[in-house]
């Protein structure tokens, strides 16, 4: 029985640092290792003049994936604009939000400007004006920008 | 015999080093801070652009005089306190809509024509609402004669052309709020050591490299001096 549990638990210890091993081995594809000291204090959020949730880029670089939503409440722009970037980004219309190959659905007119709600974390570094201010409010001065930076040029971790 | 020869090679000695301790001390009651100087470029600025508000039933809509790098441009309007409303609108064709249920993104709080800090208003939280829709502002600034207009700079929210400045500390770069109430960089050229930090971390383009011709505009001018 005793050996049956050691057994049990062996695996489980193997799972859990697979698991954890994951973010490591991915961050480190990203050439971003230092994005895993980031204890999410959600300092930086409320310092993006356009919404985007700086977090998000850390994430992205973390799990090395250009295409993952993050929070960008407050980056204005027409619908055809957000369609033809990507057709999943998240808009609000109406109190609600929608996609913008759905709102292209109900009708929305192409020309309508509109917020978004979120988007891909290369499509968010396009519309950054890089201007620091989520970098200085990190109290572990994480080069939030190197990523960003990064992202604008092609879309792509080259870190 | 002995002793006179010793004198008399001694007393040059004293006197060689009571005049060394003599320039240590002038050098060092006169020295200057060091300032490194680089055989670089001056930057150059660019013209800010102009805006022309027409003030519609629903919406204000506002014409440039020219393309903004960053194909976005603050609009700004003052509030009664004097702070500084700012909200950053994409430019399609040299123009920009405001409308109804557009709020403000930033206020810059202004004291005896400096800025004394900002808030984000609208960030990540949604928290803008609050304060008012930025078509009022607009409204209420031309009826009370306030300041309103474009500007290109993010100062204060972006600092990292002061930031980045390797002899910020004499001054060189000032962020003036300039008679039309638009915040625009003033370059002390006098002091400017020419490293070229300022127009390579310049996003919206305002500060330039003089030798960069990918620029929109009609020309770029040299940085204000004074």
């Amino acid at each position: 029985m005793k050996k049956v549990f050691v057994r049990i638990n062996t695996v489980f210890y193997v799972l859990i640092i697979c698991f954890l091993g994951v973010p490591v081995i991915t961050c480190l594809q990203s050439g971003y290792p230092w994005t895993l000291t980031c204890y999410n204090c959600v300092l930086c959020r409320q310092a993006c003049p356009l919404g985007i949730d700086p977090h998000g880029f850390i994430m992205a670089a973390m799990t090395n994936d250009p295409e993952l939503y993050i929070g960008a409440s407050n980056i204005r722009l027409r619908v055809g604009e957000a369609f033809d970037l990507d057709p999943q980004m998240e808009l609000k219309i109406g109190g609600g939000e929608i996609t913008a190959a759905k709102a292209l659905e109900h009708g929305v007119a192409r020309s309508k400007e509109v917020v978004t709600s979120k988007m891909r974390a290369k499509d968010a570094a396009k519309y950054c004006p890089l201007c620091g201010n989520c970098a200085k409010k990190c109290p572990i001065k994480l080069p939030v920008l190197k990523i960003i930076e990064d992202l604008k040029d092609d879309g792509k971790f080259n870190g | 015999m002995t002793e006179n020869s010793t004198d008399s090679t001694s007393a040059p000695g004293f006197i060689l080093l009571g005049l060394f301790l003599l320039c240590a001390l002038l050098v060092f009651m006169f020295q200057r801070n060091h300032v490194p100087s680089y055989q670089g470029l001056y930057p150059a600025m660019q013209p800010p652009i102009e805006g022309r508000f027409e003030f519609g039933p629903d919406q204000v809509l506002v014409t440039l005089s020219a393309e903004p790098e960053w194909k976005r441009i603050v609009i700004f309007a003052y509030g009664e306190d004097g702070t500084q409303f700012g909200i950053i609108k994409p430019v399609y064709d040299r123009t920009v809509n405001i409308m109804k249920g557009d709020f403000p993104d930033f206020r810059v709080r202004i004291k005896n024509g400096q800025v004394d800090g900002f808030d984000i208003l609208k960030g990540a939280n949604n928290s803008a609402e609050g304060q008012g829709d930025f078509r009022n502002h607009l409204l209420r600034a031309k009826e009370s004669g306030r300041h309103y207009g474009v500007q290109e700079c993010l100062y204060p929210i972006c600092t990292r052309c002061l930031d980045i400045c390797p002899v910020i500390s004499q001054g060189v770069i000032l962020m003036p709020v300039a008679e039309d109430g638009r915040i625009y960089p003033v370059i002390n050229l006098s002091k400017c050591p020419r490293c070229g930090k300022c127009f390579e971390v310049c996003k919206p383009g305002i500060i330039r490299n003089p030798n960069d011709s990918t620029s929109t505009r009609p020309q770029s001018s040299p940085a204000r001096g004074y």
